[in-house]
Parts: structure tokens; sequence; C-alpha cells
């Protein structure tokens, strides 16, 4: 795999989980879950 | 099922596309300069600097070091709040303790929002510069912060976290993806400083009047979001400083950036509840950005889960959608690579700890 789609796909990859990230940070703050510390 | 798609569609590109453009155009049309004219010698405003740790022994001694080492004409005074330490962290700050350098302060393990209302409850500086244990400040960071104020408008000035993944150092599995949005977000941050003002602050370096700070809720999750927007909501200004910096470290890999994102977004939808005129466009000052930046990036990703929905529902009746169905599965399909070669690539855990222990309380940013 060149170096070029290995740099993508771990853009991509940030990219998507950044985003979800929200959804889950959703529902960890509507279950009352600790988020951080 | 069509109105849904182009809906989805319309967010996301305003979001990343449109809201950029509208803010590069409004810059060049209106932006304000800050008036930094400067302070006499002798009349810079006195600055406290308050840190809130946990068990940060191993790190504070330094962090102390670099914070007194810089530059700066008018009174300093360094208060540093420990939020329940555990470990030795009075031990390590005793001959700072010892020498008047530093104001140290006990409290129990209560939250960094109450371990920052004690700091600031202590304070008796002009302004309040705001650090974290891990970062280190540059040169001149102080000095920059606090030359925003000479500018009556201005309430709070933000400095510029510089990650080691935009010089392209950093070890991390997604130094990449991290690199290129923190540019990204810090230009849409210095564009919404020009025009006006920022939509909250980097927790690692920012600075506030005194005057201007409000007791935090215990259970805040965004402290430098809540107090700079609280000042913004009372119509203060704040800047962005890319003179004053930070300096960090990228999250060593996607799991440990997630649980920081987790955190940010539950704190952007948490903010909405605490500061509900936030939403209000004749209250927020801001209220355009802070929907389409903030409010925005809460909604992109539902946006991003009805597009996929939509367009495979639609891709038999029309090549629009089919398109749009191949380059999202292209898209996600490269993020699974992504994620493998995250997983492929990241180090045990604890010998990036030993290098970089994680900041107690909230990470920066």
């Amino acid at each position: 795999m060149t170096s070029v789609l290995k740099r993508a796909a771990r853009v991509a990859f940030t990219l998507v989980m950044m985003n979800y990230s929200a959804l889950a940070g959703l529902f960890s703050l509507r279950r009352g879950r600790k988020v951080w510390k | 099922m069509e109105i849904l798609f182009w809906a989805s569609v319309f967010v996301i590109a305003y979001v990343y596309v449109g809201y950029p453009a509208l803010l590069a155009a409004w810059t060049r049309l209106a932006s304000r300069p800050v008036h930094k004219t400067g302070f006499a010698a002798g009349s810079w405003p006195s600055i406290s600097i308050v840190l809130a740790a946990r068990n940060e022994a191993a790190r504070l001694p330094g962090r102390v070091a670099n914070l007194l080492d810089l530059p700066y004409e008018g009174r300093r005074e360094i208060i540093v709040v420990s939020d329940g330490s555990t470990d030795q962290t009075r031990a390590a700050l005793a001959e700072y303790c010892q020498r008047g350098a530093i104001r140290f302060i006990e409290v129990p393990a209560g939250g960094k929002p109450l371990a920052l209302n004690a700091g600031v409850a202590a304070a008796t500086g002009d302004l309040l510069v705001f650090a974290d244990a891990r970062q280190r400040f540059r040169d001149g960071a102080l000095t920059a912060l606090a030359a925003n104020f000479a500018d009556p408008a201005v309430g709070g000035a933000t400095g510029e976290l510089l990650l080691d993944c935009e010089s392209g150092e950093s070890t991390s599995t997604i130094g990449d993806g991290v690199g290129a949005y923190w540019k990204y977000e810090k230009w849409l941050r210095r564009q919404e400083g020009a025009i006006w003002s920022t939509l909250g602050a980097t927790g690692a370096i920012y600075a506030l009047r005194r005057s201007l700070w409000q007791a935090l809720p215990a259970e805040t999750l965004l402290d430098d979001v809540l107090a700079p927007m609280r000042a913004v909501l009372s119509g203060w200004r704040v800047v962005f400083e890319e003179d004053a910096t930070a300096e960090d470290r990228t999250a060593p890999d996607a799991a440990v950036e997630a649980g920081r994102k987790r955190r940010t977004l539950a704190g952007n939808y948490q903010i909405l509840a605490q500061e509900p005129r936030l939403l209000n466009p004749f209250a927020n000052p801001v209220w355009l950005q802070y929907l389409s930046h903030k409010v925005g990036r809460l909604l992109v990703p539902w946006a991003l889960l009805v597009l996929f929905a939509t367009s495979a529902a639609l891709a038999v009746s029309s090549w629009i959608y089919a398109a749009a169905f191949v380059v999202q599965a292209a898209f996600y399909g490269l993020a699974v690579v992504g994620a493998f070669l995250d997983a492929r690539d990241r180090q045990p855990r604890a010998r990036f700890e030993r290098e970089l222990p994680v900041v107690a309380g909230k990470e920066a940013r």
C-alpha cells in the first residue's frame, strides 16, 4: 500500500472516529456516565 | 427521502465548506483589529496563573519552573490547586512553596471546575491565566496574552496550542488526521476572533479579566468554553492570540483521542443546557458563528448517518444517489483500513504513559 493511501486511510479513520465520538458523547451524557477524569 | 438526503448534504457542506467560506469573506470585509497599543513600563496588568491538577507530582516542578521562567513585566502569581491528589504533589512543590514562588492550595477531589473556582477565589491579579500541567508555554506567551487587554473591548484572549503532529514530529497513529483537523480548527478560531470573538478558548492557555469570572458549576465539562462564552454573552470580546503558544503532544492513538472528543462533544451538548442564551440571536453576539461552528459539529454525525442511509435507499433510483453511495462506501472502506493501521501501530499504553502521563482533569483543547 502506498504511503499516500495509508495517509488517506488514517485521515479518513480519524474523521470518522471524531464524528462518531459526538454521538458517543451524547449517549454518555444522557446515561450520566463520567466522561472525564 | 430525497429531502432528507439533500438536507444532510446541505448540513455537511455548510459546516465544512460553506461556513469557512463565509468566515473568509467576512474577515476580508469586516475584520476588527485588536488595539494592542501596549502598556507603559510599570503599568502591565498583574496576572494570576491558575493551574489545577490531580496527581501530577512528576510534572509539576518542571511546569512551575517553565511558568516562572517566562518573561513578563508585570506582577505575576502562580496558584497551583491540587484536586484531591494522592501522590507526592505537595512534596514535589515544597521547595517552590517555601521560597514563596507559588501559592499551593489543596482541595478535596471535586473535579477541575471546583479546583479552578478555588484557585480563582485566591487570585489577586487583574488577569487570570489558565494553564494545565502537561503543556509548556513558549517565551513571550504571557506578554502576548496580556497585550490584548489594552483594548477595552477585550475580555479574554486564547493562545495557540501547538501539537507535535502539526510539524510531523509525532509518533501518534492518528497524527495525520488530528494535525489536519487541528490546523483547520485553529484557522476557524482565528477568523472568528478577527470578526469579533472566538467561541471559547484553549484550556491549556488562555487569559480572562478576573472581574469576568463566574464560579463554574461542579459538573462543567468545558470550563474553557463556558467561562469565555459567559464573557462574550456579557458583550466582551475573546480574541485569538497566535503569539501566545503552548506546546503539547498528540494523543497516541484513536482510543485516547476518541475519549477526548467524547468529553468535548458531550460538553458541547451540556453547555447548551447551562447557557441557553447561546442559542438566542438577541442575546449571543456570535450567534451565527456559534450555530455554524459548535452546533453544526453536533449535527454533522447525524447528517452523515442520514446521508449514508438515504443514498443507499435511493441508489437504484438515480445515478446521483448511486454515486453518493459509492463515494461514501469508499470513504468508510478507507476508514476501516485506517482503523486497522491504528490497531497495528498502536504502542503499548504503559510505554506512552511513562513518556506522557495523562493530565488530571480535562485534556487541553
